[in-house]
């Protein structure tokens, strides 16, 4: 498929460093036109700033989510492990992001509105946001087997992404504190063309940032699953996806034939308990002969 | 309502450390994962042909 191979070309590790220089002269640039160039506000002074970066982090967060989304769809559809892992380093980056976007939103709401926090309906509706991807987040971490951690997984992923679009449209449904959007697609922009410029350079500055950290992430990813490989295959090398299918059908070939819980958990458990360790990076208990490496 | 400078630059190096230290973990649990596989592989090679179990 064209959007694998772009996919894979992209998380090359040429492409990776080539990113990573291209997020930093866009993050600088960043700094300069919100911090220099585009002049205080007249009411909110400089503490409008922050809005250079509240609204690029929660652009970047609805945008983790929506890729969440369709990698847990495709995932289902097809059962390929990497769009179960796009969608796990998403859902990461996603997840750092909405806590950014509210810390900064406090942060702001200090001085302007008097508080640090209110439960306004975008500010509400957002907090759920954030609790769902971090229950998302637990999920993966379930001792499960792999495929079926990944389907509730993905699951969570499809349903959670309910809340993006009453996050964004909270401020048109509900009154409260929050003001309403300043750019629109359809219709001028309510704010000088300077404070624009400044905010759509933040926001292709995040756009970079966040195909830079989904890039590490899924790398990072891969490596674990490799050293998980290492660890349990009998050959040195095995492909990590060959691995997880194969543990994956063991799994479900004991339920099948009806082992019964006690005997799946004795021959099972183990490989999941390693799954997890290997998701969570914990190399004390990620197979014999792991921990000394670590 | 003074200049209200230090919201702003509290929110940016707030900013830079989340997004950095992420950056930093990813990059330490890559190494990591790299000397975990490394030090599995380097403790089977040598004990493969001394396995003399088989025949």
């Amino acid at each position: 498929m064209a959007g694998e191979r772009l996919l894979g070309r992209v998380t090359a590790r040429g492409g990776e460093r080539l990113l990573g220089w291209l997020v930093l002269a866009a993050v600088v640039a960043s700094a300069v036109m919100s911090l220099a160039v585009a002049p205080p506000d007249v009411e909110q002074r400089n503490a409008q700033r922050l809005m250079y970066v509240h609204v690029p982090a929660a652009w970047l967060a609805y945008l983790a989510f929506a890729v969440v989304f369709v990698a847990s769809a495709a995932y289902l559809v097809t059962g390929r492990w990497r769009w179960d892992r796009l969608a796990a380093a998403s859902a990461e980056v996603g997840v750092l992001f909405t806590a950014l976007t509210i810390v900064l939103g406090s942060i702001w709401g200090k001085p302007v509105w008097g508080t640090w926090w209110t439960w306004d309906p975008r500010l509400t509706t957002t907090a759920i946001l954030l609790l769902i991807y971090v229950g998302y987040l637990a999920v993966r971490r379930l001792p499960n087997s792999p495929g079926r951690r990944a389907r509730w997984a993905a699951v969570v992923g499809i349903v959670g992404f309910l809340d993006v679009p009453i996050v964004h449209l909270s401020v048109t449904w509900w009154r409260g504190l929050h003001q309403g959007p300043s750019v629109r697609l359809l219709g001028a922009p309510t704010i000088a063309p300077v404070m624009l410029a400044a905010l759509l350079v933040g926001v292709l500055a995040f756009t970079l940032l966040y195909l830079y950290l989904v890039t590490l992430r899924l790398r990072v990813g891969r490596l674990e699953e490799r050293a998980l490989a290492e660890a349990l295959s009998p050959r040195v090398g095995e492909r990590p996806e060959v691995l997880l299918e194969a543990r994956d059908i063991e799994a479900r070939g004991l339920e099948a034939v009806g082992a019964g819980d006690a005997p799946a958990e004795g021959r099972a458990g183990p490989a999941h308990g390693e799954a997890v360790a290997a998701d969570r990076g914990t190399p004390g208990t990620a197979g014999p002969g792991v921990g000394s490496g670590g | 309502m003074d200049s209200l400078w230090g919201y702003a630059i509290a929110g940016y190096v707030l900013t830079a450390v989340a997004i950095g230290g992420y950056v930093a973990a990813l990059h330490y649990r890559a190494r990591r994962a790299r000397q975990r596989a490394a030090a599995v592989a380097a403790r089977r090679r040598p004990s493969r042909p001394a396995g003399s179990c088989s025949p």
